[in-house]
C-alpha cells in the first residue's frame, strides 16, 4: 500500500510540497523582497492611518462606512496600504457586495490606486508577485476553487496514509535513526536518504499531511457535511456561528473612533506581534467596534482583539470568535502548524527544511521503485523504460522547480521595467509555459544525466542571475536595501545558486577525472 | 539575549541527538533529560507552547542533519 499511494500520488506530491516549503516564506519575507514599496518600513504610522481613514469616509456614501477594512502594508496582504470601505449589501450599481477601496504608497502615503466596484472583484484581481503566485499555486494548484482545494485536500491525506504506512514498515525505526552510508553507491544512498528522512520528519509529514487535508477538505467537504449535521444544511448559520466580527447596529449617535489609541493600545498589549489588519465596524458612531489582527508574539494562532469605537478594551479572542471549548483551541492551531508562521524566521527555516524532505519523500521514494524494477536478472523495467521514466521525474519536478526559479529573476525585471498594472498577466504564462516546455523534453531520448545537469544549470542561473539583475536595475538592493530582509534574501538567492551550479558541474568533472586517470593508465601500461 | 538562547538550545539539541546516536544505552537515556533542558531557553525566548513546539521540530531537523552528515556510530 505505501509503494501503490506513493507511485500513484509521487509527483503531484512532490509538486504540492515544493510549493509549500516555498510558501513558508513567501509572507511576509519574500513578498517584502519581491515589493520594493516595502523594503524601508519600520514603525506603524498610526496618525496618518486614522487622518486617510477619516479623510476617505467623507469620500463614499455614508453605506460604505458600516465596514471598514484596513491592511497594513506589513507583507501578510497588499503591498499598498489599502482602506477598503465596503457595503455588504451593495449599493444600487451593486446587488453583491461592493467597495470603495484606495490604496496608498506606504512610503509617502501618496494615492496610488482608487477601485469602485465589487468586492470580489478587488480581492481575486490584486496585484501579484512571484511568491504569492507559489503561495496559491501549492493552495490549489490554480485550478480554481472547490477542484484545487479538493485536490490538494486528498494530496494531504495521501501523505498522511504515507507516514503512517511507512513507520509501520520500519518498526524497528530507532535502529535505523542513523543509518546513512554517505560513501555506497546512488542506490544506497537514495535508499537510506528516504528512510531517515521518513523516520526524523514522520511528525512533522503527519501534521502537514492532516493539517494540509483539513485547509484544503474544510471549506469543500466539511463545512457542508458540519452545516448539514448541526445546522439542517444551513450554511449559512453556521459560518456566522463561527465568525468573530458580527454586523454592527448603527445608533446614528456621532461619536469620533479614536483609531490611533486602539493601534498604540494593541501595540503595547502585544509588543512582540505584528498589526496585520483592521477592521472598522460603524466607524465615528456611537456604536463602533475594531477588531485587531495580529500574528506573531508568544500566542500560536493568530489572535484578534476587539475595542469600542471610544479605544477602551474589549477582549481578546481567535479568528473564529470567542467560543468556548478545546477543539476551538485544536482548530486555531491547524493554521500556523501548517503555515509555520506563528514564531518568526528560525520557525519558518525549521519548516522550509522540514518542507523540502517531505517535497524529497515521493521523489526518493518513486527512484527506489524504478531502481528495484530495472535490478536483477529477470528485471520488469527495461533499460529504456528506466531512462524514460527518469526523464519524465527529471522533467516534470526539476521542471517545477525550475519555473518556480524563473520567476524571481523576471519579478526584478518586471518590477524595474514594467508598469505594475501588467504584473499579473506575466507569471502564470511564464510558469506555466516553462514547466510545460521542461516536461515536453522528456519525450525526447536524451541522455537523464545530461538532462538533469542542464535543469540544475538553468536552475542555477536563474538564482545566481537574481542579485546582479537586482544591483544593475534596482535603487534598493543587498547593497543599498537598508533592509536587512532583503540583503539576506538576495545573497542568498546567490549562494543557493552557486551551490547549484557547482553540483551540476562537479559530475561531470567527477567524471572527466575518471577519464584522465584511464588515459594515463592507458599511456603508462 | 534571544540569540545567545537560541545558540545555547540549538548545541544542546545537537548533543542531545549526538547521545541519541550512541550505542551506550545510558546515553540514549540521557538525551531525553538533556532535551527537556534544551526546551527552556526556547520557552524563554517563544512561550510555553510556541516553545515546545519549536523544541519538537528543531530537535527533528537537527537530528536529520546530525543522521546525514555523522551516519551511524561505529
Amino acid at each position: 500500500m505505501h509503494s501503490w499511494v506513493g507511485i500513484v500520488t509521487a509527483i503531484l506530491l512532490f509538486i504540492v510540497c515544493f510549493t509549500g516549503a516555498l510558501a513558508v516564506l513567501s509572507r511576509p519575507e519574500l513578498k517584502i523582497w519581491a515589493n520594493p514599496e516595502l523594503h524601508q518600513l519600520s514603525t506603524l504610522p498610526r496618525e496618518k492611518i486614522s487622518e486617510i481613514i477619516n479623510t476617505y469616509h467623507k469620500k463614499v456614501p455614508k453605506r460604505f462606512g458600516e465596514n471598514i477594512h484596513v491592511y497594513l502594508p506589513t507583507g501578510h496582504n497588499t503591498h499598498l496600504l489599502t482602506i477598503l470601505f465596503e457595503s455588504h449589501h451593495g449599493d444600487e450599481n451593486y446587488t453583491e457586495a461592493a467597495a470603495y477601496a484606495y490604496q496608498f504608497d506606504p512610503r509617502n502615503y501618496k494615492l496610488v490606486n482608487e477601485y469602485y466596484g465589487a468586492t470580489g472583484y478587488f480581492y481575486e484581481h490584486r496585484k501579484t508577485d512571484a511568491p504569492a503566485f507559489i503561495g496559491h499555486f501549492h493552495a490549489d494548484l490554480h485550478l480554481g476553487r472547490p477542484i484545487g482545494l479538493i485536490l490538494t485536500g486528498f494530496l494531504g491525506l495521501t501523505l498522511l496514509v504515507s507516514t503512517l504506512t511507512g513507520l509501520f514498515i520500519h518498526r524497528q525505526f530507532f535502529k535505523e535513526l542513523f543509518t546513512f552510508r554517505r560513501k555506497k553507491p546512488l542506490d544506497i544512498i537514495i535508499n537510506d536518504g528516504h528512510k531517515i528522512m521518513g523516520i526524523w520528519g514522520s511528525l512533522f509529514h503527519a501534521v502537514i499531511g492532516f493539517t494540509g487535508a483539513f485547509l484544503g477538505l474544510a471549506t469543500v467537504i466539511l463545512l457542508p457535511a458540519a452545516a448539514f449535521v448541526s445546522f439542517g444544511g444551513d450554511q449559512d448559520k453556521l459560518i456566522e456561528k463561527f465568525t468573530a466580527i458580527p454586523e454592527p447596529v448603527i445608533s446614528e449617535q456621532f461619536q469620533a473612533t479614536d483609531i490611533s489609541t486602539i493601534l498604540a493600545d494593541a501595540q503595547r498589549r502585544y509588543p512582540k506581534a505584528k498589526i496585520i489588519d483592521l477592521t472598522i465596524m460603524a466607524h465615528n458612531d456611537a456604536n463602533a467596534q475594531a477588531y485587531i489582527r495580529l500574528i506573531g508574539g508568544e500566542a500560536v494562532a493568530s489572535q484578534l482583539l476587539k475595542y469600542h469605537g471610544s479605544g477602551e478594551f474589549v477582549k481578546s479572542m481567535s479568528s473564529f470568535g470567542d467560543i468556548p471549548g478545546a477543539s476551538i483551541k485544536v482548530l486555531e492551531l491547524l493554521f500556523p502548524l501548517h503555515f509555520g508562521n506563528f514564531a518568526g524566521v528560525f520557525v519558518k527555516l525549521i519548516w522550509l527544511l522540514l518542507g523540502l524532505t517531505t517535497a524529497l519523500l515521493p521523489l526518493s521514494g518513486m527512484m527506489m521503485w524504478l531502481a528495484k524494477r530495472s535490478r536483477g536478472n529477470s528485471p520488469t523495467l527495461s533499460r529504456q523504460a528506466y531512462q524514460r521514466w527518469n526523464r519524465v521525474i527529471i522533467g516534470t519536478c526539476g521542471g517545477l522547480v525550475l519555473a518556480c526559479a524563473i520567476l524571481f529573476p523576471i519579478q526584478v525585471v518586471l518590477n524595474n521595467l514594467v508598469a505594475s498594472t501588467f504584473h499579473n498577466n506575466v507569471f502564470a504564462p511564464l510558469f506555466f509555459c516553462s514547466w510545460l516546455i521542461w516536461s515536453l523534453l522528456a519525450i525526447f531520448p536524451l541522455n537523464y544525466h545530461r538532462f538533469f545537469q542542464v535543469t540544475l544549470t538553468v536552475i542555477g542561473l536563474a538564482c545566481c542571475a537574481i542579485l546582479p539583475l537586482n544591483v544593475m536595475l534596482s535603487a534598493s538592493h543587498a547593497f543599498r536595501a537598508d533592509n536587512f530582509l532583503v540583503s539576506i534574501i538576495d545573497m542568498s538567492f546567490f549562494v543557493i545558486g552557486a551551490t547549484i551550479l557547482f553540483y551540476a558541474f562537479r559530475p561531470l568533472k567527477v567524471r572527466l577525472d575518471n577519464k584522465c586517470q584511464q588515459l594515463k593508465q592507458e599511456e603508462t601500461a | 539575549m534571544n540569540l545567545t538562547l537560541l545558540a545555547i538550545a540549538l548545541i544542546l539539541l545537537f548533543s542531545c541527538n549526538l547521545l541519541i546516536r550512541s550505542k551506550n544505552k545510558s546515553y540514549n537515556l540521557a538525551s531525553l533529560g538533556l532535551f527537556i533542558v534544551e526546551t527552556a531557553p526556547l520557552i524563554l525566548i517563544y512561550g510555553v507552547m510556541a516553545g515546545v513546539i519549536i523544541a519538537i521540530a528543531s530537535f527533528l531537523i537537527i537530528g536529520l542533519l546530525t543522521a546525514l552528515s555523522l551516519g551511524k556510530a561505529k
